[in-house]
């Protein structure tokens, strides 16, 4: 290491006050750079050696460029969170998460693999006995796993009545009717046979199609009848009128009148803004709302989403993950159900613009009280290094402090992880070792996963609400003196996965919170009034 | 840009170097989409005539076409440094540091390009209309207003202009004015602003005033036309 100007300087006044050899301040160590926000950690410290099977083929088949998701949530109640990882061509894995970071596969014994070729990864209780369930999208037929509180799960899919083939990508259980039980939207991608798969060439070599060579599909909706199964609302909720290329959604209240909206991303069709106006009827509204075209009116390529109150105006803003030259989409909620496109002004529009986006995350690493950002970035073919200089297949994992109007891109600084390039896809946060610093699992395609660990770095102090599992419409304000934060607790969100659904409040350098409060659907409260910082706490809704 | 593309490539100067045949080769190919064959002939012509900034340019120009922004920036800074006071390779230069989301680089490319333009005494609305365009994308609106006034100083029927300027009321929230700038468009020819384009906007900033018959006369008429692949 270079000796630089202004710690020669320190170094040397530092050597006058104590006396020291001049010998040894020049062969004393530099200050060591701060450690990284995040580090990476390896199969051999956490024992999670599940490698992605993407079931890749010379002929290039849609579905393989699709997958795969990851799931964060306690399916034993054992207050550790443990991680599912879909897989497409091989069994999904199950890991129990043990404690001080380490992992063991657990899939036989839960009886967990999965079916056909998996994609994506959902968590719910949609049962409400208490003990979150795991619902797998696939191409093929979805699983829907009870779990039997008692380490195994169960395939309940049929009896559900959920047991329909199909190119099924994002899944978000969200209470649409408010009647206390998690309903079920159904994303699909596109109308895909791959008896009638057009073949696709550079040159003498196959590449996957671009989706406008297949027609959308309409996605469904189902309504969870309490009694552990589901009917099909899709055509009369209005859902099955629009039928689009569905990779990302998320259940969120963008007009804030208490009923569940949906946001859905497509993929090389306009985004659909599904406004919940009760009775069990959505009106589509993603072109007059601003959130279903590019500023030109050109549909992009919308993978990831996600959904939260970025800039602390009380409104619920949106965000998308498109593909490379296209920008990704931070909508600003204006109110009155419109939206503007904020992506150039924060920052995020040039950060993204080389890059395709799939996984996506508002969350607070820095614990300062807002949402910050993390992506995760691959290009979906994994040839398309052969063809330009420009772009990549892997891509970089990106890193956003939210600054307020700006959202500012992480350097070296977030940690190695984030200096590298990764075939990546889903994304997951969570507190994996229960320290309230928010950690984060990468599912790549095709390749292991990354478990990226918060050490703490430069982060502020925490409060954690533990809801249970299904707090989905409650929303969450919390106190530092008369400064008053609002978080809304939504469903989906990122890419074909699902976060820990727990929730961490920043609290910069307070060392309590002056009070907190969970409003949960339906209006009843919980208050906790100055609670300490660094615990988390087990809330439940007043009888 | 792309009118402006093929301005550039019809008005190109008579090639004068042993290049010749293969440039205007790779111009065919290009005129006929066959981008393989393009890449090849101006290649090769740069190997012949290494020092003419013609052959420089049309293969940086195809890189950029071809969305291969890192071999356009490195050839076209050969072919600025070949040909500096040249305005065309001053622009496509700009065009390709904004696809490489390098906007700071760009816009100063196009500040050079501008200087270059009025000092050969030829203005080009259209490089105003992309700087203009790649501004508003970095949310510099008042900054992308002086680009666009300018266009429509030098060129007050330029349809292109008039639509950046209903998407910069738009912005603003002066919804009528939008109206009025994106209706003034409409009839005018079009070097790339097209109808889908502009009744997209017509149709929400008609929303916005809360017109619903026009909002949705407007949108049947932008869902009319197909979308052009942005891959």
């Amino acid at each position: 290491m270079r000796l630089q100007g202004n710690n020669y300087n320190s170094r040397c006044l530092a050597h006058l006050l104590c006396a020291c050899s001049p010998f040894f301040v020049l062969a004393s160590p530099l200050p060591a750079a701060a450690p990284a926000i995040y580090e990476t950690l390896p199969p051999s410290r956490t024992g999670i050696t599940f490698s992605h099977q993407s079931g890749l083929t010379e002929r290039r088949r849609l579905p393989e460029s699709i997958a795969p998701g990851v799931a964060i949530f306690d399916y034993n109640g054992d207050g550790l969170m443990d991680i599912y990882f879909v897989n497409s061509a091989g069994p999904g894995a199950l890991y129990r998460n043990d404690g001080n970071l380490h992992f063991t596969n657990v899939t036989a014994a839960a009886g967990v693999p999965g079916r056909d070729f998996g994609l994506g990864v959902t968590t719910c209780d949609y049962n409400s006995d208490g003990a979150p369930d795991l619902f797998i999208t696939s191409y093929g037929r979805n699983t829907l796993y009870r779990n039997n509180r008692n380490g195994t799960f169960t395939d309940v899919t049929r009896e559900a009545g959920l047991e329909l083939p199909g190119l099924w990508t994002a899944a978000v259980f969200f209470d649409f009717d408010n009647d206390g039980h998690p309903d079920l939207f159904l994303g699909h991608f596109v109308d895909y046979d791959p008896a009638t798969e057009p073949a696709c060439r550079y040159g003498d070599r196959y590449h996957y199609c671009h989706p406008l060579s297949f027609k959308p599909h309409p996605s469904k909706l189902y309504r969870n009848q309490g009694d552990g199964t589901f009917s099909d609302v899709s055509v009369s909720s209005g859902i099955a009128a629009h039928p689009g290329k569905v990779f990302g959604a998320v259940s969120t209240d963008v007009n804030k009148d208490g009923l569940l909206d949906l946001f859905v991303a497509n993929d090389s069709v306009p985004n659909f803004l599904f406004i919940n106006r009760g009775h069990g009827k959505f009106d589509e509204v993603g072109l007059d709302a601003g959130v279903a075209y590019s500023a030109d009116g050109n549909p992009r390529s919308g993978m990831g989403v996600d959904a939260t109150d970025f800039n602390g105006d009380g409104l619920i803003d949106l965000f998308v993950a498109n593909f490379n030259r296209e920008r990704f989409s931070l909508y600003r909620n204006l109110g009155a159900l419109h939206f503007t496109d904020d992506a150039g002004p924060t920052g995020l529009g040039t950060a993204t613009q080389m890059y395709s986006g799939w996984g996506a995350r508002f969350f607070d690493f820095d614990l300062d009280g807002d949402d910050d950002l993390v992506l995760a970035n691959s290009h979906p073919d994994d040839q398309i290094g052969k063809l330009s200089t420009t772009l990549t297949f892997r891509e970089p994992l990106l890193l956003f402090r939210n600054e307020g109007a700006k959202f500012t891109l992480l350097g070296p600084e977030a940690g190695p992880a984030f200096t590298q390039n990764w075939p990546a896809r889903g994304l997951a946060v969570g507190d994996l070792d229960n320290d309230g610093y928010p950690d984060i699992v990468i599912a790549n395609t095709g390749e292991a996963p990354l478990i990226l660990h918060h050490t703490g770095q430069g982060a502020g102090n925490w409060l954690g609400l533990d809801p249970g599992p299904a707090p989905v419409g409650a929303i969450v304000r919390w106190a530092i003196g008369d400064k008053v934060r609002t978080k809304l607790l939504h469903a989906g969100g990122s890419y074909l996965s699902a976060h820990d659904p727990r929730v961490i409040l920043g609290l910069g350098p307070a060392t309590q919170a002056t009070w907190v409060e969970v409003q949960w659907p339906g209006g009843r409260k919980t208050r906790l009034t100055q609670p300490a910082a660094r615990s988390y706490y087990k809330v439940v809704p007043p009888q | 840009m792309i009118p402006l593309v093929v301005a550039l490539l019809l008005f190109q100067p008579p090639p004068v170097d042993s290049a010749e045949t293969l440039t205007r080769q790779g111009r065919q190919a290009m005129a006929r989409n066959d981008f393989d064959a393009a890449r090849t002939s101006f290649t090769q012509a740069v190997l012949k005539a290494p020092a003419s900034p013609q052959a420089r340019f049309l293969l940086g120009f195809f890189h950029y076409v071809d969305n291969d922004f890192v071999q356009a920036e490195t050839t076209l800074r050969k072919a600025r440094e070949l040909a500096p006071q040249d305005p065309r390779t001053a622009l496509f230069l700009a065009l390709t540091l904004d696809g490489l989301a390098r906007p700071a680089e760009a816009a100063a490319a196009f500040e050079v390009t501008l200087q270059l333009e009025a000092k050969a005494k030829r203005p080009n609305p259209e490089t105003h209309i992309a700087y203009a365009r790649m501004l508003f994308a970095e949310g510099r609106l008042p900054d992308a207003q002086q680009q666009v006034s300018r266009a429509l100083t030098l060129n007050p029927r330029s349809r292109e202009a008039h639509y950046e300027q209903a998407r910069l009321r738009f912005e603003a929230g002066n919804f009528p004015a939008a109206i009025a700038e994106a209706t003034q468009a409409l009839p005018l020819p079009s070097e790339g602003t097209t109808d889908r384009q502009l009744h997209f906007l017509l149709s929400r900033a008609f929303g916005r005033l809360g017109n619903t018959a026009k909002a949705d006369e407007h949108r049947r008429a932008f869902e009319a036309i197909p979308a052009g692949v942005v891959r």
